[in-house]
């Protein structure tokens, strides 16, 4: 998950809204306590998107109707790096967010979400989560802090009008950084849309630099996160790339002050061709911008030669670390009814995902299997007959989930450490001079200062 | 009680909004301010530090960058921006019919609320051939250019949106000011032989020395603090040039909540600016004594 | 201290000056030349931002001085007003707007009176403290004040995401004070005095005398601090973290990118033509503001 504002809340707002749309209607439990609750959850759409919004609003009728104990209100507050630290000092947290894997570990360490270890029960899904995945919410003395809801890997997105336009097949997309690059130039070529782009700012230039140094074969900071590796031949080679996409071909654009919003309305307005990108990208472009479904494609990312795998993301649900133990059970459920019923019971999948489809929503959206293929399998399988995602133009990305390691983000200061490295990106992008050597240098310097501080 | 007799509790009523409000929203925050620069909180405890936060501060590579960026807008702030006011006055002063339409042209810029205009210019600076200006300076055959995208025109184009937001208002004080000129003085010139720009340099001049320093001091002042434009455009970058001290505070503070380093940072550029205007305000009077 | 009185006096050049030919023409040149400038420069920005609003998104960006190759097109307007849902943001700021006015209102007649007229013993302590906050740096308590805000002293309430932590700390506006003050200095002390013979306590002094008297000036304070408070954006955007509490100001950095291009360029034109047309009609008042404000600067 990126670490720009914008991206994570993105993130976390589709995958709240597919889900909430996907098990409304969904039957019934039987009806509990009487001692009353009251619960705040984000995730709530904006005016902006009314149906995601309707949605949202008839999901929490169905929940509350199922549990008459607890009185939900949605609430539109998205996870922004900019407030989130208001809303914890300011006790303003809902009672359920979300926040992006990215932000996870610094949010254990600031006690900032609530221990749910003790509230989890031995049948709950949260114990069925794929082990790899609740990692990140997981701290190192094995208490839990939140729950995975929708993991991605990183791809590379493109718009495949484009690819069309510039006499390309949509259905064979670069599977290596040269293909990437020549695909690059025959965008801009025959259609003078930016042949590539990449983000730079609020954090994500780094993020997106990482994921790249992974493909073109090193992580950046050693295991156990005491010692930074920035300074290494992967990442000059991708800081090479962009170099060679910008100031040699004139194929990268021109504005490199971009974030996360900046680029997805340019890959949705058919102003780029590619990006690297999470996957669960779809919903935001699709959704929010406009983009028609069919021009979304979606491949693994390339390798380079020796290339490690790609980056993983996802969304966490949290608790506000103030909630009392009646609203973490009420939260717990709240998550567990709207995030994961329709994996369980095929009535409930089938009913969310018809309202999803009649509110077009994406149903089968491409993200990663939570809690296992099987499981994931078998809710497309209910829901076959109203998937309305082109899920054939993602087979390699699909197939590639099953081979392409998940490498996961740097263990300590990841948030710094993209921080540095976008000025490294903006330098190569704005500079045709900028020694990539020494701006790695003088990273890798600050990093393991970073670092140090501890 | 005769304390109430003689209206003394009718007259505390009176000063019960302005005592809650300032004690509050004003001075409890600047005490609180100091109080915080040394110490810790997580706001389940805090503790003393000492001076940690401002040690915390100091080290910081990025505060050094920081400085001297603020440093530069104010620089550059001041030579594009503080000339273009006085000139442009005192050529409207001279107007006649057109005056009122003068004023009412340069103000509109000061209409704007701030983010419209810094958005509005974003636009503008779009870095494409196909961008507002880089279409104009096409024209003349010149660019395209950077504008934001360049480290070295960043600053600068920053400090263009802000002096056009911001130059209405400093041309209408100087206005004022030119338009309150004792007429007298002039004609006492002009009897005495004094061309049109003698009239200039030792009328006109003078007399607007007063307002001219204030100016200046609450220029500098405000470019110390500046933060929407850099915020919006560029957001520090590229390559954290156009990162500014308050852009700093804001991220120790609302990013990495870490309150203590913010407060430190904030008294030291209090220090400075109170400093700075003391400094100024005494080389101010030495000057008009004189 | 306005800036129309040029139908009486001079300014530097006299009316014999102006007699002279070579000083006519270059007048009416110089005056020309400032004019048009002043049009592209301060008109043509909002008239650009028209244009954008209504082409579509295609023909602003590749050719941005095309004037409405494909006619005109209004709805993006109508897009911003019901898809964005623009009304409400427009609501919050107009909400943010009025509360600000009375509170701001509200602290500086009460206050300018009492330090003015009634004039206890601790006024000159108050009148230095007042002073003094206009000469330390308002960054300095940025961060303290937001803390202060989010957990208020004595009865611990959180303000984060209520209008109130916006009104109540703009309230705070020791300019707006001093302006009162000063000008409720000048009411003649005879009146007051003869109001006390007739037994009129400070209540009615107040509202029989002072706020009576005190038009002009309560115009400009309400300008000030609504045109302020219209202009406000980092502190409404830390103490209102929700989308739906925000105002034009907090939403539109947001709206940049998420919303079409030409969609945007109407928003932003939405927030600045309600500001435009209102100097418009009270260009007078606004330039008299400024004037104040500058006369009590210097």
């Amino acid at each position: 998950m990126p670490p720009t504002n914008v991206r994570k809340s993105a993130a976390a707002l589709s995958a709240s809204a597919a889900a909430f749309a996907l098990l409304s209607g969904c039957a019934a439990e039987s009806p509990s306590q009487p001692g009353s609750v009251s619960i705040t959850v984000a995730g709530q759409p904006t005016q902006e998107n009314p149906d995601q919004l309707k949605a949202f609003k008839r999901k929490i009728t169905d929940f509350t109707k199922a549990n008459p104990g607890i009185t939900v209100t949605g609430d539109e507050s998205v996870f922004d790096v900019n407030t989130f630290q208001a809303l914890v000092a300011g006790g303003k947290l809902p009672t359920v967010s979300y926040v992006p894997f990215t932000e996870m570990q610094g949010i254990i360490a600031r006690q900032q979400a609530a221990d749910i270890t003790g509230y989890v029960g031995a049948d709950a899904a949260v114990k069925r989560i794929n082990p790899s995945i609740l990692k990140v919410a997981t701290s190192p003395d094995n208490h839990v802090y939140g729950v995975p809801v929708q993991a991605y890997s990183m791809g590379l997105l493109y718009n495949r009008a484009l690819f069309t336009k510039a006499g390309l097949d949509p259905d064979a997309p670069p599977k290596t950084w040269d293909e990437v690059r020549a695909a690059a130039k025959a965008i801009h070529a025959k259609t003078g849309a930016q042949g590539f782009g990449a983000m730079t700012k609020d954090n994500t230039g780094g993020w997106v630099l990482t994921t790249m140094s992974y493909a073109f074969g090193s992580k950046i900071q050693s295991d156990d996160g005491k010692q930074a590796n920035i300074n290494n031949a992967a990442t000059r080679g991708a800081l090479e790339f962009y170099r060679a996409l910008r100031w040699d071909d004139d194929t990268f654009g021109s504005d490199f002050l971009i974030g996360y919003k900046d680029i997805t309305n340019a890959l949705a307005g058919g102003k780029v061709g590619m990006i690297v990108q999470g996957a669960d990208t779809y919903t935001q472009v699709v959704q929010a911008l406009g983009m028609k479904p069919d021009d979304f494609g979606l491949a693994p990312m390339p390798q380079a030669p020796g290339g490690l795998g790609t980056l993983g993301g996802g969304s966490v649900a949290i608790i506000n670390p103030r909630a009392s133990a009646e609203e973490i059970k009420a939260a717990l459920k709240w998550i567990d009814f709207a995030e994961f019923g329709k994996y369980n019971d095929e009535q409930a999948a089938v009913t969310g995902a018809k309202a999803a489809a009649a509110d077009k929503l994406p149903v089968g959206a491409p993200v990663l299997p939570l809690f296992d293929q099987a499981t994931t399998d078998r809710y497309l399988t209910w829901v076959k007959d109203y998937v309305n995602v082109p899920r054939e133009h993602f087979t390699a990305y699909f197939d590639s989930a099953k081979t392409l390691p998940l490498v996961p983000e740097p263990a300590a200061k990841a948030q710094e450490t993209y921080g540095i490295l976008d000025n490294v990106v903006q330098a190569v992008l704005t500079r045709r001079d900028a020694d990539i050597n020494a701006l790695l240098d003088d990273a890798q310097k600050k990093v393991q200062s970073a670092i140090d501080a501890g | 009680m005769r304390w109430v007799r003689r209206g003394g509790l009718s007259t505390l009523i009176f000063f019960i909004p302005l005592l809650a409000s300032f004690g509050l929203f004003s001075w409890w925050p600047i005490l609180r301010s100091l109080l915080l620069s040394l110490q810790r909180t997580n706001f389940l405890t805090s503790e003393w530090v000492g001076l940690d936060n401002f040690a915390r501060v100091l080290r910081d590579p990025l505060l050094l960058t920081a400085t001297w960026n603020t440093l530069w807008f104010a620089i550059l702030a001041f030579v594009i921006g503080f000339p273009v006011p006085v000139i442009l006055a005192v050529f409207i002063g001279e107007l006649r019919r057109a005056r009122r339409l003068a004023s009412a042209l340069v103000y509109l810029p000061v209409i704007f609320p701030p983010v419209v205009a810094v958005l509005l210019w974003k636009a503008f600076f779009d870095p494409s051939p196909q961008g507002v200006f880089n279409t104009v300076l096409g024209w003349f055959d010149i660019g395209p250019v950077p504008w934001l995208n360049s480290g070295d025109l960043a600053m600068p184009s920053i400090v263009l949106q802000a002096t056009w937001a911001s130059f209405g208002t400093a041309t209408i004080i100087y206005l004022a000011t030119l338009m309150s000129i004792q007429t007298e003085l002039y004609d006492a010139a002009e009897a005495d032989g004094a061309a049109v720009s003698r009239r200039f340099w030792h009328i006109t001049l003078p007399q607007m020395r007063g307002v001219l320093l204030v100016m200046f001091l609450l220029q500098v002042i405000g470019t110390f603090q500046v933060f929407t434009e850099p915020y919006i455009m560029t957001n520090g970058g590229p390559e954290n040039r156009t990162v500014t001290i308050l852009m700093l505070i804001y991220r120790y503070a609302f990013i990495s909540g870490d309150y203590g380093r913010a407060t430190a940072l904030s008294v030291l550029l209090a220090i400075v600016l109170s400093a700075l205007s003391a400094v100024y305000l005494w080389a101010t009077r030495r000057w008009s004594t004189s | 201290m306005t800036t129309e009185t040029g139908t009486s006096e001079r300014s530097i050049l006299s009316f014999l000056d102006r007699r002279r030919p070579v000083v006519r023409v270059s007048v009416a040149a110089v005056g020309t030349l400032v004019i048009a400038g002043l049009v592209i420069l301060c008109a043509g920005p909002l008239f650009w931002l028209f244009k954008a609003a209504t082409s579509t998104t295609t023909e602003t960006l590749s050719a941005p001085f095309s004037l409405w190759p494909s006619g005109i097109h209004w709805d993006s307007f109508v897009q911003v007003w019901t898809r964005v849902d623009f009304g409400r943001y427009f609501w919050n700021t107009l909400a943010l707007m009025g509360g600000s006015l009375f509170l701001g209102l509200l602290v500086a007649t009460t206050g300018g009176y009492g330090l003015a007229v009634l004039r206890p013993k601790y006024a000159k302590a108050v009148f230095a403290a007042l002073l003094a906050t206009l000469f330390i740096p308002g960054v300095i308590s940025l961060v303290a004040l937001y803390l202060t805000v989010i957990d208020i002293p004595l009865v611990h309430v959180s303000l984060l995401g209520s209008m109130w932590a916006v009104w109540l700390p703009s309230s705070a506006n020791a300019v707006n004070v001093l302006l009162m003050q000063r000008f409720f200095a000048n009411i003649p002390r005879e009146l007051f005095n003869a109001a006390r013979i007739d037994g009129a306590g400070p209540f009615r002094m107040f509202f029989s005398i002072v706020l009576p008297m005190s038009r002009p000036i309560l115009g400009v304070v309400s300008l000030l601090t609504l045109v302020g408070s219209y202009k406000e954006f980092l502190w409404p955007l830390l103490v209102l973290p929700n989308p739906q509490d925000q105002p034009i100001s907090v939403a539109l950095p947001r709206l940049q990118s998420s919303i079409d291009f030409s969609q945007f360029m109407a928003a932003l034109f939405i927030s600045v033509i309600i500001p435009v047309a209102l100097f418009l009609v009270l260009q007078r008042r606004f330039l008299q503001a400024a004037g104040n404000a500058g006369a009590l600067k210097g």
